[in-house]
Order: structure tokens, then sequence, then C-alpha cells
């Protein structure tokens, strides 16, 4: 395992020193262009370095700057999208062969365009399983993203290079999407902080779809402070305000989610607990049914979506998204009116349990992330593929559509991650939560090196 | 939440999808047919693995019984 180092800087100091002209917006972008060709060759994180474009940018935010402009809260700061993010001038891919002879976007997705308002830099697209399809970043295409904390290892999906690109201090903060897990499950595998906002909060143009009824984009990053800057851009409403966090009611939840976890996990969430001074324990019902209403309305919604084309370019698709694509595009239509009909039951249970409490937290996966070549878990004692199967504790939560913070976990050795559920619209009681975990040495991201920010680089 | 409950259908994500389900394994090639599916030989066993699944997971879901008055969430609000 490689041994950890102290982050330098998050993307707000970085800001702080470009918009104050200790460095050059310049020298930060290529520095971490150049950081990302030397170390990327280790977790296979980037599938493309948007090298000309990134600079031209940057030279503009020294321009703006020498000029007396105001660059904007981010101005300099890199980051990189998974690769369905529309990026003007690029080919959005979806980590996929099948859409490579596409056109470049036209314009940048509305996400991407705000963060590049707020003067950030596109600097990278990131590595993903095809069509967002899976937990592991197994890609047949791009290859396999590794946890920067051991290649050996998963880094989790599909949002897979956007966490280990993170981790591995290469970019500040990157961009995910997130389904069924696949912004959290990264997130944790990879020790780096994620937001999974309020579904339908964000919005979605110029972001390739998976499942229409369950799409979230949002950010990961290596600080809360970065997360929460991000996520407000994104949002186009910054959180002015957080809940003092003695006032935010917080429970456990068990049952399921207290299932199947390691000790290590189990002792951790004890700790986090007993730090918040709550012992509320709260059990939802049916939780299985509610995965599996989340499975199905997946591989309908995506088969559907991809049926045209696997009728006619099947054999160009990732083996292993293929086959689950072809099953979706299948099910009986009985079948998908009864997940949508058992949604909105869930959602009753789920709203009757945060009358009790503000906050929910639960685990993010089983464990560690798995070796790449013993891609399974243990789920009631049997073996089961970690592609699949990552999200056991996270696609119930996206049913629902609530927001989640997924929490990297102050743990020795691996990686570990806890989801700080909310109410709809309550991202900022999930921050003051994340923020006193932080705080309290409870919760951080430990990247291996903050190669954006050395200052090998003179202005 | 009773252990039946609580045991994903036939182990999701298996490589073996053989077993006592196998005669809940729904006609692919047929329905394949009806949506203008032409499923490559190459593929068939994974599609049949996959089908198997979501099937498992449709009898998990269908196990429940729903009010007539609950609506599916098409207009989902969180």
């Amino acid at each position: 395992m490689t041994e950890p180092r102290s982050p330098l800087a998050g993307a707000l100091a970085l800001a702080a020193e470009i918009r104050a002209g200790r460095r050059s917006a310049v020298s930060v972008v290529t520095g971490a262009i150049a950081d990302i060709e030397v170390r990327d060759t280790r977790f296979n994180s980037v599938t493309r370095i948007l090298g000309a474009a990134a600079v031209a940018q940057a030279e503009e935010v020294d321009r703006a700057i020498a000029a007396g402009r105001d660059p904007g809260p981010l101005a300099g700061v890199p980051f990189g999208v998974k690769d369905l993010f529309d990026v003007q001038g690029e080919v959005t891919t979806a980590g996929s062969l099948v859409l490579r002879d596409n056109p470049p976007a036209a314009r940048d997705a509305t996400v991407v365009a705000r963060l590049r308002a707020a003067g950030a830099v596109p600097l990278a697209t990131l590595n993903m399983d095809e069509f967002a399809y899976g937990f592991s970043t197994e890609n047949t295409h791009n290859g396999t993203t590794r946890n920067p904390h051991d290649p050996e290892r998963l880094a989790g999906g599909s949002s897979g290079g956007s966490a280990a690109s993170v981790a591995a201090g290469m970019l500040p903060f990157t961009l995910g999407s997130d389904t069924n897990g696949s912004i959290r499950v990264p997130s944790s595998l990879c020790g780096v902080w994620g937001l999974k906002p309020t579904y339908g909060q964000m919005p979605l143009q110029g972001v390739y779809p998976f499942v229409a009824s369950l799409d979230v984009v949002g950010p990961m990053a290596s600080t809360v402070e970065d997360l929460q800057a991000v996520y407000g851009i994104m949002a186009d409403a910054p959180l002015v305000s957080l809940p003092v966090v003695e006032d935010v009611r917080v429970a456990r939840l068990g049952g399921w989610f207290a299932s199947n976890i390691s000790t290590e996990l189990t002792a951790a969430l004890d700790a986090v607990m007993t730090h918040l001074g709550h012992d509320r324990v709260i059990e939802l019902p049916e939780v299985a049914r509610a995965r599996a209403s989340a499975f199905l309305i997946s591989a309908a919604e995506g088969g559907n979506l991809h049926l045209p084309r696997l009728r006619r370019r099947a054999m160009q698709y990732d083996p292993a998204t293929r086959g689950r694509l072809m099953a979706g595009a299948m099910l009986p239509a009985a079948t998908f009116v009864q997940a949508h009909r058992f949604r909105r039951w869930f959602r009753a249970q789920v709203h009757a349990a945060l009358a009790q409490a503000d906050v929910l937290v639960a685990p993010t996966t089983v464990g560690i992330a798995p070796r790449i070549d013993q891609p399974s878990i243990i789920v009631d004692g049997k073996t089961v593929s970690a592609r699949a199967n990552l999200g056991i504790f996270t696609q119930p939560i996206s049913l629902t559509g609530l927001p989640v913070l997924a929490a990297p976990l102050a743990v020795e050795g691996m990686p570990l991650g806890i989801q700080l559920i909310g109410a709809p619209g309550s991202e900022a009681r999930l921050f003051a939560v994340a923020r006193e975990l932080e705080s309290a040495g409870l919760a951080r991201c430990t990247p291996l090196a903050a190669g954006f920010a050395a200052k090998d680089s003179p202005c | 939440m009773s252990s039946a409950e609580r045991v994903s259908p036939s182990t999701p994500g298996n490589s073996g999808v053989a077993g006592d389900d196998d005669h809940k394994v729904p006609p692919v090639a047929e329905m394949a047919r009806l949506i203008g599916l032409s499923i490559p030989a190459a593929c068939m066993p994974d599609v049949l693995k996959n089908t198997a699944l979501l099937q498992g997971y449709a009898d998990l879901l269908g196990g429940f019984a729903l009010p007539d008055d609950c609506e599916p969430a098409y207009e989902y609000e969180p």
C-alpha cells in the first residue's frame, strides 16, 4: 500500500493563491498536466487531457487578474469530469466506443459552464464504467481504474476516475454522476468527499443519461469546504450558512444497513454516533425490495435508452454492459410499473423516518475496496460480483432521490466511508454534520500528494 | 425484516445462473424478437444470466402487495 502524504491545498486555497497573484493559473494548469502524465500511468483515472484548451483558459484567467477583473472564486483551479459531461469541442463518449464518432459537444454541460464561469478550468475527462452501468470502473475500452491507496484494488464506480484522480492528488475536485451509488461508492473506496444532491436539483443539460428516473450529478473533492463551494456553484445556489450541528437530529440506519459490514466499519460508525451524541437507530422497511426496484428501473430505462443501438451495433458495447442492457430492454412492463409504484410506497416510509431525524447515517459499502484480481464481495455469506453489488447500501437510497453526502472516515489502512442522508433539499444539514466530523478528526480525505499544488512552477 | 427478505434473489451478480430457479428464466429469444432485438449467439449466455437476475428481483418485488391507490412515481419528487 502506498503511504499517504498530507494534502497540500484544496481548490479554494489554490484559487486564493492565484487570485492574490502568488501563482499563475498557467503554471498551475501546466503543472497539473505534467503531474497527470507522470503519475496517472499507475491509476488510469484520466481518459483525455484537455491540454490546449485548458492552457488557453488559464491564460484568460491570468489576463483577467492582471487587468484587475474578478476571475471568479475558483480562478485557475483545474478539475476533471466523468466522461459523460459535455465539454465544448470534445466528444462525450460515456466511456464507450459506441459514441466515439459523435460530433464534439457544441457547448459545455450547464454545470461545467457554471464552473468555468467561476474561473475553474476543465482539464481532463475521467474513466468510468461504460455508460455508467457498474460499480467498479472496469472498462473494456479504457482499462480498469486503480485505487490510488492500493493499485491492486478497485477504485469503485462508476465515477471511478473522478474519485481516483482526487485521491491521487492529481485534481482538487472532479464531477461525477450517481444513479445507484456511482459517486458514493468510489468516494468511499478511494477516501474522498462526494455529494449526491437531491434528485432533480442539478441541471442535467449536457450530461449523457443513463436512468432518467434516478440520474443525479455532483462533485467530489479533497476537502468538505471545497465540496460545498463546488456544489453551490454547480447548483447556482451557494450555501451561505449552515445550521448549528447541535440542532441537527442524527440517527443511524439499522437492519439492512447494519448487516454484512466489516468490524472496522462498525467501530467507525460507533465512533461517529458517539461523537455526534445520538444513539437513535431507525430501521427502514422493505429495503431489499427498494434495492430491487432501483435495480429494475435502472435496467429497464437504461436498456430502453440503448435499444436502437443494441439492435445495430451490439458487439461494440463493453461485454459487461451489453448483456445487462439487453436484459433490461426486455423487462416486462408489469415489472417496471410495479417498481415505480413501489417507489411511491417506499418514499412514504422514508419520509416517516425523516420525521424522526434530520440526518440518517449508513455505511456506503460493506468494507474496503476489493482486489482487482478478486472483484467480489461477501453478502449474506455468499460471494457475489463487486461490479453489480458494491451498491447494496446506496441503491435503496437512490430510489428515494434523497441527498447524500459521502464522507471518508479517518481510518488506518484502506479507506472506508459513510453516507449522510437527508431530507430533500437539506444539503446544508449534511454539510453541517460533515464539517463537524472533519473538524473532529473523524472524517478526512488524504490525497497521496497534491501534485496540482506543487510549487515547482514559478509564475 | 425476515431473512428471506434480506437475501438478494438468486445471489445477484453470481456468474452461475443454474439452479432451482431455472424454470423461471423467461423465453429470452421470443422476448428479444418482440422488440426487434437480435441477440448474437456469443452474447446469449450473458443475456440469459442477466435476465434471470432481473427475474429474481422482479419476483422479490412482485411478492409485495401494494394498495391500488399507490400510483407509479413517474413524476417523482423526492
